[in-house]
């Protein structure tokens, strides 16, 4: 009878030819491979080229010269093993140190920015109005936009000569024309207008959600209790949206730290130093200067960086829920 | 078991399709120096938008028809800065994109010492028009940055700074007696950097929308750097010894600090937004009546006399840029013809080449704007009369120097558009900014000698 049993049971087995727990693992497979190729290999990759001293306007590095059949003409190169000599020059040089407190001056006015406009925002547009559908449209627009295409443009608009900015603070406020853009002073502060102009909808649309979410009630109880609306914003309203809105700070903060394509459009990182962030600067010493070595180890150092404050926020996150 | 062997079977199936995919992709472009694909030949010419850009495209549609429609050419011109940056990427994946790719002169170094780029002594060495070439040129165009005597290129447009002047300000009567009044001397074409700033600053009425002068103080690229060589080397400073490989001590010389302070100096006299004017910014500053005098490439400066581009067409005249207190010199510009190391058509790109240096052709490019490095050309009154800057061209020959064209050329540019832009908006002062930059310099050049 068992017998039986057993090899019906290894019969049906057979007929189904697969377990589930095999084709789960092979619907798997091919993301699982294409992720390993397309973030492992290059991490790796980019790991060991950070101890090399290569620069890939050189020539060709193989690091399995003959496995792959080159073209002629190719030039093939083998870069030092330098150790950890990239990482100690750039920990060591003062000079890309103040491209960090550039990014960091930088991240901070422009996040803070950010999310004070879209808290405002969002405070706003908590009730019903006539055309608010089409007004919320409006204001996310701008983040819609491409950040190449937004730099050109802000370019344009704080242009000293013809823009509309310094235009209209002469013709409302008789301001003289600011040279925003031209200004080691002013150069930042405009790149962090751009920025701003771009990325406040961002901190609206999560702000009003977190708002949106909140139960009625505790709002009627407050107002039973003749609440003030101080009181109802500072212990209703803001703290149970503030994960919400700190999951946001977290994007823009990851995000402001990398800045590169709306300073790339604007200044280039000029006037002299006044607006280069670290992003700015790797791209110039990866692609400009092509030092690839040199770059990789900036590259991880930043990384190293951005998961770093990432992880105290969270944790930060994490504790507010808890609470 | 035969689950197992199933289940195998279908991994190293999809792990095979995967692989070869990637394979694809590695392979793609295997079509090398070599191994010519069958049919009909096109070769590829990268080059960038601009007059002389268009006027290779011109000049090279007329290859086809030569060649009994065996050869076509297609030009490709992308905007400027694209062109620095599509040939860098094809450069470092060492691919097969273009057959003749117009690079900068100071690219030439770089693009050497990579192998990406042919050796073109044994291809066009011992052709006729290799004598046309302006002597202070051959050694910037066509150097071998190894200095062997070798040929890696071909000189295709020649290009130096000029400076370009308003003649109805300096010609004026009445400014004439002003000047006069205030400095001393006749207000005439500056034929110095101290008499360019006296006019500067005689021009200079904001209140009346007129500014003195502009030249390129701006980051991009490699425009300050080259802007401001001039009037280094006029001071007596310069960036470094091309023998010795010495930076520190020469460029952070008083010399050179005098030079960069006077540079510097001039900016009080330029329109709003100066700190980011690259090429297109000064060359619009002119076209639009905003300043008396600017100091431009040649090659960017046709836009200058075009009535549909420029309010001054008719009233702008050329000189040679002024001379310094100690010396006289032109920062050289202009693009040379390279043959890629990865294209499978290298002799027909050197015959094309020869094509293109021949009378016919030489005149074709010339007369859509080109500025060809061709000495019967270049001192020819025909053209001269082609475009209001072409005598000053030829004129400025004796004065022309490059700056760098040797391989770690990006490495030493960078830093020295960032701490030269510094020093002149006030960022940083000029002495720090020199000593910083000489620093910078010296490691770059000590590293890549092995010094």
């Amino acid at each position: 009878m068992n017998m039986s049993t057993s090899t019906a049971g290894s019969k049906r087995k057979r007929r189904r030819g697969i377990t589930d727990r095999q084709l789960k693992y092979l619907f798997l497979m091919p993301c699982i491979l294409l992720l390993a190729f397309l973030i492992m290999y290059p991490l790796i990759w980019s790991a060991y080229l950070s101890f090399t001293d290569y620069r890939a306007i050189q020539g060709r590095f193989r690091l399995f010269p003959g496995l792959v059949e080159e073209k002629p003409g190719i030039k093939q190169i083998k870069p030092n093993f330098v150790g950890f000599q990239n990482y100690k020059r750039i920990l060591r040089d003062g000079y890309i140190w103040e491209h960090y407190r550039t990014t960091g001056r930088f991240v901070i006015v422009s996040v803070a920015a950010q999310s004070l406009i879209g808290l405002g925002l969002a405070l706003l547009f908590n009730r019903e109005f006539r055309g608010k559908g089409i007004i919320t449209t409006l204001i996310l627009a701008p983040m819609m936009l491409s950040p190449v295409v937004v730099g050109m443009f802000w370019n344009y608009m704080l242009e000293p000569n013809w823009g509309v900015i310094d235009y209209l603070l002469n013709a409302i406020f008789k301001l003289p024309k600011i040279e925003w853009l031209s200004n080691p002073n002013t150069a930042l502060l405009g790149v962090i207008i751009a920025d701003t102009w771009m990325w406040s909808p961002f901190m609206f649309l999560f702000c009003l959600a977190g708002i949106t979410a909140i139960p009625k009630y505790l709002y009627e109880a407050a107002e039973v209790n003749k609440a003030s609306g101080w009181f109802r914003f500072s212990h209703i309203t803001f703290p149970l949206m503030w994960p919400l809105m700190l999951i946001a700070i977290i994007f823009r903060t990851m995000d402001a730290f990398k800045l590169f394509d709306i300073g790339w459009g604007m200044t280039q990182g000029g006037p002299g130093y006044s607006s280069q962030t670290i992003s700015m600067l790797l791209f110039r010493d990866a692609f400009m200067s092509s030092k690839t070595g040199i770059s990789c180890a900036f590259a991880y150092i930043m990384l190293i960086m951005i998961v770093a404050l990432s992880n105290i926020y969270i944790r930060y996150l994490l504790r507010a829920r808890e609470r | 078991m035969r689950n197992k062997k199933l289940f195998l079977i279908l991994a190293a199936v999809l792990v095979i399709i995967v692989a070869g995919s990637f394979s694809l992709v590695f392979a793609s472009g295997k079509e090398g120096k070599g191994k010519k694909p069958e049919g009909p030949v096109t070769l590829r010419i990268l080059y960038f938008q601009w007059a002389p850009g268009n006027a290779v495209a011109k000049t090279a549609a007329g290859y086809e028809a030569a060649t009994g429609g065996k050869i076509k050419v297609e030009t490709e011109l992308p905007g400027f800065v694209e062109w620095f940056a599509k040939w860098l990427a094809a450069a470092q994946a060492q691919q097969y994109v273009w057959d003749i790719v117009v690079i900068d002169s100071q690219w030439l170094g770089l693009a050497v010492d990579g192998g990406h780029i042919i050796e073109l002594t044994d291809l066009v060495g011992d052709k006729p028009f290799i004598q046309q070439i302006p002597p202070t040129m051959k050694p910037y165009y066509m150097g071998d940055p190894t200095d062997q005597g070798k040929i890696w290129s071909v000189p295709l447009e020649a290009d130096a700074q000029l400076l370009c002047y308003r003649t109805d300000l300096l010609g004026d009567a009445a400014e004439k007696r002003a000047f006069k009044a205030k400095y001393g001397y006749d207000l005439d074409v500056p034929k110095t950097w101290f008499q360019l700033r006296d006019i500067a600053e005689h021009f200079t009425r904001p209140n009346e929308g007129l500014y003195g002068y502009a030249c390129k103080w701006g980051i991009p690229y490699d425009v300050i750097t080259w802007d401001f060589a001039e009037v280094l080397w006029g001071f007596g400073g310069a960036f470094w010894d091309r023998e010795t490989k010495q930076v520190e001590g020469i460029l952070n010389s008083p010399e050179s600090v005098e030079a960069l302070k006077f540079y510097k100096s001039l900016t009080k006299y330029a329109p709003p937004g100066w700190a980011n004017f690259t090429f297109n910014e000064t060359v619009q500053v002119m076209s639009q009546g905003i300043v008396s005098m600017i100091v431009e490439w040649s090659s960017f400066a046709p836009s200058i006399s075009d009535p549909a581009n420029s309010k001054v067409y008719d009233r702008v005249a050329f000189d040679i840029p002024p001379a310094g207190p100690k010396a006289h010199f032109a920062s050289l510009g202009g693009q040379p013809m390279t043959i890629s190391a990865y294209s499978p058509y290298q002799q027909e790109a050197a015959d094309f080449i020869e094509w293109f240096y021949q009378e016919e052709q030489i005149w074709t490019y010339a007369e859509n704007d080109g500025h060809p490095a061709y000495l019967d050309v270049l001192s020819s009154p025909r053209f001269w009369d082609i475009l209001p800057q072409n005598k000053a061209m030829y004129e400025v020959l004796p004065y022309v120097r490059d700056v760098w064209n040797i391989p770690p050329y990006n490495e030493l540019l960078v830093p020295s558009e960032e701490l030269l832009n510094a020093a002149v908006t006030g960022d940083m002062d000029v002495e720090t900014a020199l000593n910083r930059l000489a620093g910078i310099h010296q490691r770059v050049l000590n590293e890549f000698y092995g010094m």
